[in-house]
Formats: C-alpha cells, structure tokens, sequence
C-alpha cells in the first residue's frame, strides 16, 4: 500500500481527533477563554540592564493583550513567549507592538530571544540569560469574586 | 537463472535501496535483490527467460537510478575512476557554493548565539561598527570581543567600498542584515539543494518514503516559516540560517560519504590497475604484442624480466623469481620454473619465461579475487536491513509525529493558538532527519571490508563480519591448513662418522630421480643446506623400498628399514632412534652408501608434516581471545597428537572422513557454539559451509575458497585471529554510530514536540515541583535548569546539533582506517 495514503489517513484522524476533542471533549477549564477585554502592557528592555520591566506581568484569562515593546538600547533584543507562540524582535531604539490572547491559566515565562551580551548593573553582573520575566495569567473568575 | 552484482549509479541514501529493492522484487521473474547503498551495487538474482536485464534496468532507471550493465559497463578502471572523480567532484562543487553562500550566515549566527553578542541586526549599523573594547571578561567577554573585532575588521573595508556610494554615516535609508541573508540562503535552498526535491519527488511517486523527503519537508518549513515571519510578521529568529547550515552539513556529509565509499573501494581499484596492459604472445613463431583482452587460453606468453605476468597459466619454459604479493602477500619472491603456475599481475623478477596461459579475462584469480570483494560489498549485515527498515518507517513516523504535535498544541495544550503549534511543528520536522543512522552501516562496513583486504583478508559480505565476531570456537583442518601438508625432513642425524654435507649430498642427489614427495623433502633439503646436488646415474626407484642409484661414481641408495635389510645392512643398533623419532609421528628412512662390496649406513633422515609459520602464534593468539581451538583431521590419532602437542591444541577429532567433517562441526555446534571452520580443501568444503563461519586458505583450491565467507589471501594463519578482531572492531564501530545517530533523534525530537514540559511542568504554565526545589537548591545553575526546563527546543539550534551528528559519525567510521590488528602491528613492526 501507498505509505502516503496510510500518512494523510493518519494525519486526518489526527487532526479530526483534534477538532473532535477541541469541540465536544476539552474540559471545561481548558477550554480557551475569550473575553475580549483589551490589556495594554508597555514592556521596557531598560538600558544597559539586560532587564525587562516590569518583569512580572499579572493578566487576567481571556484577555487581549496588547504589549508595547521598547528597547532603550542600542542594540538588539527579541521578546520570547513560547507558550503563545511569540517570538518579536526589538530592534535597536525602536518600539514595536504585538498583541496575543492569553486563553490558559498558568505561568508563562518571556525572555529575551536575540543574544545581547553582558555587563555590570550596581555591582551586579547581569546578561542576556536575566532578562527573563513572567506572565501570570490568573483565573478570570477567581479574580471577579 | 541468472545471478549478476551490478553497480548502481545515484543513490544518495538508504531509503534508495530499499526503495530499488521494493520495487524490482516485484517484478515477476525476479527471485532475490539486494542492493547496497554504500557499495552502490545491487545483487540480483533473476530467471532471464521471463525478465531481461535491460527490463530491470529500465524500472531502476525510473525511479531515477541508473543500473549499469555489462554490455553497457565498458568500465575500464580509468574510466570508473574518472566517474567516481567526476562525482565525488560535482559533491564538492555543491559543497563549496553551498559554504560560500552558507559561510556569512552561519558564522554570524553561530558566534552571535555562541558568545552572546550584543549586535544589530542592520547594514549600516554594522558598516559602522567601532573598534570594539573589552567590557567584561570570562568566555563570553573575551569571546564577544574577538567577534566584534572580526565583524569590525570585515566592516572596515566594505565601510569604504560602500563609502563610495552612499553616506555611511547618514545613511538615506536603512538595510535589514536579513534580506541579504535572504538572498543568500535563498539559492542554496532551491537551486543547490535542488536534488533533494527531485529525489523526494521520485520517492513520493513510487509510494516510499526516504530520508529526502524529510530534508526537503524540514528545510522548507523552515525556509518559508522564515521568509514569511520575516517579511510580514517581525520575529526575531528567521531560521533560514539554520536551514541553510543544515543543507550545508547534509551536503558535506554527503561529500564525505562519497569520498569515503572511494577510498574503501580504492583496495578494488588497486586491484585493477595491477593487471598488466598487454602480453607478448608467441604466433607461427614470432612474437607478438596484443593487448591482454584479446589472450586466449592456450596462448604461448612470454615474459621479460621487470614485467607483468598478464594472466594465469603453466611455465613451460625457464626460471624465475616472481613477485607474487600483490595475490597472495607473501612479500619474498618465489622461485619458479618449469610446470610452476604463475599468477596474473604478479611481477616477473630475473628470467625470461615463456607460459601457457590457463585462465585468461574474468576467469584469472585477480578478477576472482576482485568479484569476491565486489560482492563482499554488495552484500549486507542483517543490522544494515534492520537500519533501512527503520529509516524507511522513520519517515512516516516522523511526519505523523508533527501532525500528531501540532494537533496537541493547537487543540489540546494552548487552544486555537497557530503559532506556538506552528513552531514546534517545524521544529520537530527540522530535526528528525534520519541520516546518521542511514550512514551508521555502511559506512563502517565498507571502510572495514576495505581494511581487511588491505591486510589480505576477504570477507565475503557484511553477515561474516558480523558472524566472526560472535565466534566461540575455532576447528582446524590439519593437513595443509596447520601444516604445510608436505613432508619436510626434521632431523638429519648422519651415521658412521661420515661428514653430515657428504651424506646429504650423497641422499639428495640419489633421491633427485624421483617424483615421491618424501623425496621432494630430502631434495629440498639437500639444495637449501648445499646449493646445489649432483647428478644421479643407473636411477632405480625400488617400489614400496626406496630408491638407488649412482652419483660421482659413488653407489647410493636410501630406503625404509625392509629395504636396508634387503641391501643386507644391519640397521637393529638404531632401532631405538627410530622408535623414538616414530612416536613422534615421523618416517624415518635411511641413506646408505656402498663402500667395497658392502652397504654402509650413512645417515638416518626423519620427515614429517610441520606447522606453517606461525601457526603456533596464531593459536597462542586466538587461545588469548578466548576461543576453544579444536583440530579436525582425517590422520591417525598418533600423527594428529603429536601435531596437536606441538601447537598447543587440547581437542583433537582424529580419523575423521572428509564426509564427516561436516557432521563434526553440526556437534560442536549442537554443543552450543559458535563455529569457525579453517581450512583449505576440497574436502574441508562441506566443513566450510556447515560452519557458522567457514574460513578458507587463500592456497587452498577454488572450491574451499568460493565456499568460505572468509579468505585468507596470505596464507598466514595469524589472518584468523586479525579477521576476528577486524570484525570486532567493525561490528563495534556500527553500534557506535548506530548509538550516536539515534540517541540525538531519540533525545531531540521530544524536546523539540515540547514533550519534556509533560515532566517539567504540572499543569501547562505551572513547573513541577522538582524543578522549582532543583532552582532553590542549586543557585544560578539550578535558575539555568530552570528556564531550560520550561523553554523548547529552537529549530535553528536544533539544525546544528542534527547535521553534526551526520558527520561525526562519518569520521568515527574513518577512523577504523587507523585500526591495525595487534598481530599485524607487530609483523609490521619485525619488518622494520
């Protein structure tokens, strides 16, 4: 038999299997959450820091984030959020925006995706490897009661 | 029936073969096909009145493969040569243009990640690069700085060069670094690594899935996912890089492979070129010079010394040294006159000879010798068929697994979301290249047949090798295979106060009339210790006593005891000498000479079989290894015994039938092991092939070797214990690279699917508690695992990672081109 029929027939099952599960089946806590509400967030590759801020980012589920990313160096960074599949890059002195909904509950962390070097902040050493933060995306529920 | 091994010309991985094979089995009329990637040729076995070759070859040329066949070969060396030249060149015409235009992309890229560069990713910034200053130091410091000054020291001149047109330092307009990498990796992608889509076209036609098929599914995934993200949606890594570089490794490896098959089966191109080019044969008398492949058998040849002997046959006339090691090893000269064979290829050294040619064309022992290593090569160790299975299931596997991991992220882990499915989809695609393990075996198996036959060792195809390795026991055929199956004389001890060169004088030159062996080992004997022996006159060969004649006047006779007795001479005063010398498994015969009227004793002369050289090392040796050594022989347990004593050997099977030497070794075998059989007659050929592995002496007669898997071409018994632990060493060698091609599959493809998350995180979005307590507990390192542990797999990373493992596997199988058995190392070592 055709190995190609066996791949398409398996790769359908699979992909209905999906829309089957994401349809009827996906638990109720899963489930995407969308509420249409609009968060702005300015995020801040700070100067010579090799730091984001605010590296704690609280959002609610189900909400539209809209993130303006400014980069005060004069070199590159990127922003990294595996979970929603965000990878943005943040050329030097340029502010870009992007935007994702953040539909699961849970912890997510953004890092810097572009190499970007080291130095010495208040006596501290930071490099590109710090310039981690997080999403933490609460209960939407939870947080209305 | 037919059976023909035939080379096969463009397949560029395992999946190829497999592929041929699939098809031409199905052929009605086709019994048995097997064909080697590495070796690039195919083994097939076909009834010619229902399929015709150019049938066969028709089919293999459209799956897009081309079949070459002996009416179409006209593969002279040269031009065999020039092909692989052509080919192995067209790869590295490939491999340049893909470096030069791969070399920007890929240094930027891999010192950028490496030393954590701070950079910009636009022209003009970088044209104005300042002559860096070291920030900090450690590795990234240093190593960021040097990477700076390279890129300032690159910038420079093209600063100036751009200079020329435009403001540099005001530039009117501003140039993203990746639209030149765009441009760059662009060609590589479609136009060099063009035959990847057409091989993967071929293989999707026919219904078979080959390794092509991942490296264009993966590469373009990457190169579109990059030109599209980069065009339109800003991200920050476009992994065209990393398709490129990866193109670039499967394109080097390939290289490599072609280079490597040329070098392995140089040891056959060696051979070819052995032969000698013309001959000049005798014709109504005169001579005549005709090229060699116009020789018939029976043709009268004649041979100057410093020539070619250009094929086999009988000396019919004069006497020679003939450089006989490009055949057989044996690095002396071997003396030779008249009814001598003489091999073809081998080197004439003093004498003008004239021969009888006996085998001519393909019929000649260098083009035997040639065909076994061919179809050595051609053949496959059962692991090879468990490697291109598994590549040839990989590869539905692996497409069925993306499919599988882009429905479980966007369905099921973060619904709805298609970029983080996207992603990781095209990760797992870029990595899963399965071309390591296609190259883990045939590689290895090739650079291993060709060692061994550098070394004078033919193993007939991958099943021996892999079987040699796994032997317990050794039997032995005595005669002629532990022995050098002749009579030589052992002891000399002269009589009656006669000088010891008067009477082997004397004995040599009165035995020069016959033909017996045991008179052949007093001649020997007598020409080796004296040079030369005299004539003998009124020769009488008294049948069943001895033989008797006059040399210098001198009446001479030597003989067993009854014809000592018949003579009239009293021999009872040696009869304890005798004794002794009979226990010890030899003929005992006597010289004596007549002085007056009457016959007196002058010496008594001990013959017996003796060992080859270093027959006992080779024991020594394999008893080392561990191997039990067993001695079959059809002699008398006495014979047999006192052999067996003098090379170490414990079990001794004696009075064995040449019809039950096969049954002997079905015994050892019931006995549980694994049984090696040496030997080198015709009577040892049921032997040979009963035995697990059936090694044959490269002396022995035509059928022992067409019957052993291995041949020994240098008749030097050491070659046992080296083929096994060549074999050894081979087999161990594929199991590496087998362990490194899969162990970075095995470990990437998860990860790159995200799947490590299922242990590193309890919920998604929430890490395990392990790893939280592993970043309390251990500080900065334990803050690395963690990110690591909550972060994927990038694709570009990936890339670098999975062609690496594609060439160090190549170069772990060269590096049994340096492997030397111990006891050839020492041989070598005696000679300097």
């Amino acid at each position: 038999m055709n190995k190609y029929f066996f791949i398409i027939g398996v790769a359908v099952l699979l992909i209905a299997g999906g829309v089957i599960y994401r349809i009827f089946l996906i638990p109720e806590k899963s489930k995407p959450v969308t509420t249409g509400k609009i968060r702005e967030i300015t995020v801040v590759a700070k100067k010579d820091e090799w730091r984001f801020v605010p590296e704690m980012i609280e959002v609610e589920r189900g909400d539209k984030i809209i993130v303006t990313a400014i980069n005060e160096d004069s070199y590159d960074h990127g922003i990294g959020v595996d979970a929603f599949g965000i990878s943005q890059r943040m050329p030097a002195n340029e502010t870009i925006t992007f935007e994702f909904v953040v539909t699961q509950e849970g912890e997510f962390p953004f890092y810097c995706s572009v190499p970007c070097g080291e130095g010495e902040v208040d006596g501290h050493k930071r490099t590109h490897f710090d310039m981690i933060g997080k999403f933490h995306v609460r209960s939407a529920i939870n947080s209305a009661q | 029936m037919a059976k023909v091994v035939l080379k096969v010309i463009g397949m560029h991985c395992a999946s190829c073969s497999v592929l041929i094979d699939k098809l031409i089995s199905k052929q009605p009329g086709v019994s048995s096909i097997k064909t080697s990637y590495g070796a690039e040729k195919t083994a097939i076995e076909y009834d010619d009145a229902k399929i015709s070759l150019e049938k066969i070859d028709e089919l293999i040329g459209k799956l897009g493969y081309d079949l070459i066949r002996p009416d179409e070969a006209g593969g002279s060396p040269e031009e065999e040569e020039a092909k692989q030249a052509r080919k192995i060149k067209e790869s590295r015409r490939r491999v340049w243009a893909a470096f030069i235009l791969a070399f920007p992309i890929i240094t930027y890229y891999m010192f950028i990640h490496m030393f954590n560069v701070t950079h910009v990713h636009e022209f003009f910034s970088f044209l104005n690069l300042s002559q860096p200053e070291i920030t900090s130091g450690g590795f990234f410091g240093y190593g960021s700085y040097l990477v700076n000054y390279l890129f300032y020291v690159i910038a420079t001149p093209l600063k100036f060069l751009t200079g020329l047109f435009v403001d540099v330092l005001h530039p009117p307009f501003r140039i993203d670094l990746n639209y030149f990498y765009w441009i760059l990796s662009t060609p590589i992608q479609f136009i060099i690594a063009w035959p990847f889509y057409r091989n993967s076209y071929t293989s999707i036609r026919v219904g078979s899935a080959n390794m092509d098929v991942l490296v264009a599914l993966g590469t373009s995934a990457a190169y579109f996912y990059s030109a599209i993200g980069f065009l339109f949606f800003n991200i920050d890594h476009p992994f065209w890089e990393s398709s490129a570089a990866l193109l670039f490794f499967i394109l080097l490896g390939r290289y490599f492979e072609a280079v490597a098959k040329g070098r392995a089966s140089a040891a056959i191109k060696e051979l070819l070129k052995l032969e000698a080019k013309e001959a000049h044969i005798i014709k109504d008398g005169n001579e005549i010079t005709v090229p060699i492949d116009q020789l018939k058998e029976g043709d009268i040849i004649v041979v100057r010394p410093g020539e070619k002997i250009p094929v086999d046959g009988i000396i019919i006339e004069g006497r020679t040294h003939i450089d006989e090691k490009v055949v057989t090893g044996e690095s002396f000269p071997v003396g030779k006159t008249v009814k001598d064979e003489v091999i073809g290829a081998t080197v004439n050294q003093e004498g003008l000879i004239k021969f009888k040619a006996v085998k001519v064309g393909k019929n000649t022992l260098l083009y035997q010798i040639i065909q076994m290593v061919e179809e050595a090569q051609a053949s496959r160790a059962p692991v090879q068929d468990l490697v291109d299975k598994i590549s040839e299931y990989f590869v539905p596997a692996v497409v069925v697994f993306s499919v599988l991991v882009f429905s479980a992220w966007y369905f099921v882990i973060v619904p709805d979301d298609l970029r983080a499915a996207l992603v990781r989809m095209i990760a797992v695609l870029v990595i899963s290249c399965p071309c390591a393990m296609g190259l883990a075996t045939p590689t290895a198996l090739i650079v291993g047949i060709g060692r061994a036959a550098k070394f004078g060792i033919i193993l007939k195809g991958g099943e021996a090798l892999e079987k040699a390795y796994r032997i317990t026991a050794i039997a032995f055929d005595k005669t002629g295979t532990l022995t050098i199956g002749k009579p030589v004389v052992t002891n000399f001890i002269p009589l009656n106060n006669i000088d010891e060169h008067e009477a082997l004088a004397l004995s040599a030159s009165v035995e020069s009339g016959s033909e017996h062996p045991l008179s052949r080992a007093i001649i020997e004997k007598g020409k080796e210790v004296l040079g030369t022996i005299l004539e003998v006159k009124e020769f009488e060969a008294v049948a069943g006593y001895g033989v008797h004649g006059t040399v210098n006047h001198t009446e001479a006779a030597v003989g067993n005891t009854a014809y000592m007795e018949k003579l009239g001479l009293d021999v009872r005063a040696h009869a304890a000498k005798i004794e002794e010398l009979q226990n010890e498994a030899k003929t005992v015969v006597f010289a004596a000479r007549k002085k007056g009227n009457a016959w007196e004793a002058i010496a008594i002369i001990a013959m017996a079989d003796t060992l080859k050289p270093y027959a006992l090392e080779a024991i020594r040796e394999l008893q080392r290894m561990g191997k039990e050594i067993i001695m079959i022989t059809g002699d008398n347990p006495k014979t047999a015994a006192a052999i067996a004593r003098e090379v170490g050997i414990d079990r001794v099977l004696a009075e064995v039938k040449p019809q039950d030497k096969a049954d002997v070794i079905k015994k050892l075998q019931a006995e549980g092991k694994v049984v090696a059989m040496v030997g080198d007659g015709i009577n040892d050929s049921p032997a040979l092939a009963q035995a697990d592995v059936g090694i044959a002496i490269g002396s022995g007669t035509d059928v022992a070797i067409a019957t052993g898997e291995i041949v020994l071409v240098k008749d030097d018994l050491r070659d046992v214990a080296n083929s096994i632990m060549l074999s050894k060493k081979t087999i161990r060698k594929i199991w590496q690279n087998l362990f490194w091609a899969f162990i970075y599959n095995v470990l990437a493809i998860p990860i790159a699917a995200g799947a490590h998350l299922l242990v590193t995180q309890v919920a998604f979005g929430r890490a395990a508690g392990w790893v939280i307590l592993i970043q309390q507990k251990f500080g900065g390192a334990g803050q690395v695992f963690y990110n690591l542990s909550q972060a994927t797999l990038r694709p570009e990373i990936a890339g670098f990672a999975m062609a690496f493992s594609s060439v160090s596997v190549v170069t772990n199988s060269l590096l049994l081109k340096r492997y030397t058995p111990p006891l050839e190392k020492a041989e070598l070592k005696n000679k300097k």
